[in-house]
């Protein structure tokens, strides 16, 4: 009996069950995904990005839009789908996956498209924030196959929470895309030595940039899109994957209805009591995201920065012109985590601004000049 | 990853998983540690399979993999081992080897050092040669002869009856 023999036979134990493979794959699909999709997020922000999100969303704002844009805009886009004021997560979800496969079949009759992602009962679904509050995430993982051979594509779509939004740069998509400048959240500069990043003026006034990022996932081509409204759509590929080009893509992704519907309830007015100065109404402790709150917004230091619900946010935009103190009378509501929505009851203070958003900035401290 | 590089990962992993959870239990002699360490394999295995799936002998370089797992999980403050003052228990002077000389073979195993554990593993349950441990665990092949051969001598001198006649 050889050693090998007797080492096998000496594992006496019976082993347990091993851990399912299924999930194991899952979860490293899921890992890939995330991987890719943060470089098509975070752009050159990277990991710091992520962990600075939402200053960096809100610094975002003033900045010029990206070369890619047009300085007149042509036609705009019409969306081949119409899309419902009331439109539930899972009519959208399908209506998406429609959308997709129909833009898929025009461009290779006979394709099929597939969800690769088991988590999705459509092609798309939703996807957890990815380091920028504020946001609202749609993707699909997919396999279009056609008789020439087969392509995996990974669609995210980011989508402002609360349309329509103060728009310093009202009527180009320059709230997200950042084309291949690198400052911006959707932006995909060149981040190695290996990276390329190309931006162009897309069709009906959209921008889009063409990237191709090495990563720890190995290369990804990325094709991102960016709609007027705000909007953003990027594609990810294997760079070595033929079926479809990038301009075939930008084909695909440039409908109004990948970005259209609703990101967030809207608000109503405000309808509250006026400001006890000596009573302020605050958040609870652990406020409820989507129930809307009477509160107060302390304004003696501005609002660029203020405490409530025990955390520190930043007002969007900053800058905001000095409103009536000390208090402002209003309603709060959590759209997630870390964004909240003030609208101000206009009948108690004359100012022609209604809504104020405020993004969670763990980092940074409100005024002590209470 | 394409579903068909996916679908010929799982039937690769399908066909060995068995014999890696095997060699991993030998190489730490616990189960949930062994499936720590194949399940570190396997998502190594995955993220990189699309450029390493043709790669001429892909058994060697998932052995070294897990070997590596298995020496990375050893640098970690916890899993430091401990000395004792109870010396594993000597098998009797019955002439042929029992099951129970053969699990404590096992356990002796334990004793060695883990680089040194390591390299009686991949040697004689793996059959690598010694170039090819040598390779995978970044040593000369000097090395991997010397400590084979310590590792063996004190196997024997532990279970004469068990390790008879293996040569380095």
């Amino acid at each position: 009996m050889s050693l090998r023999d007797i080492l096998d036979s000496s594992i006496v134990e019976e082993p347990p069950p091993f851990p399912d493979l299924d999930e194991l794959i899952a979860r490293e699909r899921r890992r890939q995904r995330r991987i890719r999709w943060a470089a098509a997020v975070t752009g050159a922000a990277g990991v710091v990005g992520a962990v600075l999100g939402v200053t960096l969303v809100a610094g975002s704002l003033g900045r010029a839009p990206a070369a890619g844009f047009p300085e007149a805009p042509p036609p705009a886009l019409e969306s081949s789908v119409s899309v419902t004021a009331d439109e539930t997560p899972q009519e959208r979800y399908a209506r998406l996956s429609e959308l997709l496969r129909t833009r898929v079949a025009a461009l290779l009759p006979g394709a099929t498209v597939t969800s690769r992602n088991p988590d999705h009962t459509e092609l798309f679904g939703d996807e957890p924030p990815m380091g920028f509050p504020g946001y609202d995430y749609t993707a699909a993982v997919v396999e279009v196959s056609a008789p020439q051979g087969s392509m995996d594509l990974s669609i995210l779509i980011v989508r402002p929470l609360t349309p329509p939004l103060p728009q310093p740069t009202a009527g180009v998509a320059g709230r997200l895309f950042g084309g291949c400048a690198g400052e911006w959240p959707t932006a995909t500069p060149p981040v190695s030595g290996q990276d390329t990043c190309e931006d162009r003026p897309g069709p009906g006034g959209t921008a889009v940039s063409i990237a191709e990022r090495h990563s720890e996932v190995g290369p990804s081509r990325l094709v991102t899109v960016a709609f007027p409204d705000g909007g953003v759509v990027t594609v990810i590929t294997d760079p070595a994957a033929t079926l479809l080009s990038p301009d075939e893509l930008i084909e695909i992704v440039a409908d109004p209805g990948f970005v259209a519907g609703r990101a967030a309830p809207p608000h109503e007015p405000a309808m509250v009591d006026p400001t006890d100065p000596f009573h302020p109404r605050d958040l609870p402790a652990e406020p409820e995201i989507g129930t809307v709150y009477p509160f107060d917004l302390y304004t003696h230091c501005g609002v660029d920065l203020v405490s409530f619900a025990g955390r520190t946010w930043r007002a969007e935009p900053p800058g905001i012109a000095a409103l009536p103190g000390p208090y402002v009378a209003g309603t709060m509501q959590l759209l997630d985590h870390a964004t909240a929505r003030f609208v101000i009851d206009q009948r108690h203070v004359q100012t022609d601004r209604e809504v104020i958003l405020f993004y969670w900035t763990p980092d940074a401290e409100a005024p002590t000049c209470r | 990853m394409r579903q068909a590089e996916e679908d010929e990962y799982r039937e690769f992993v399908v066909a060995r998983l068995d014999r890696w959870r095997r060699t991993a239990y030998l190489l730490c002699r616990d189960w949930h540690t062994a499936d720590d360490l194949v399940s570190i394999t396997l998502a190594r295995l995955y993220r990189t399979w699309t450029r390493v799936r043709r790669t001429e002998n892909l058994d060697a370089y998932v052995r070294a993999m897990l070997t590596n797992a298995f020496l990375d999980e050893g640098r970690r403050p916890w899993r430091r081992e401990e000395a004792t003052n109870t010396p594993p228990d000597r098998p009797d002077a019955s002439p042929y080897p029992t099951i129970v000389d053969r699990a404590a073979l096992a356990d002796l195993l334990t004793a060695l050092p883990r680089r040194q554990r390591a390299i009686v593993v991949l040697r004689f349950y793996c059959d690598m040669s010694v170039a090819e441990v040598a390779q995978l665990l970044g040593v000369s092949e000097g090395t991997v002869k010397s400590q084979a051969a310590r590792g063996l001598e004190i196997l024997r001198a532990a279970a004469p009856r068990v390790v008879q006649g293996e040569t380095v």
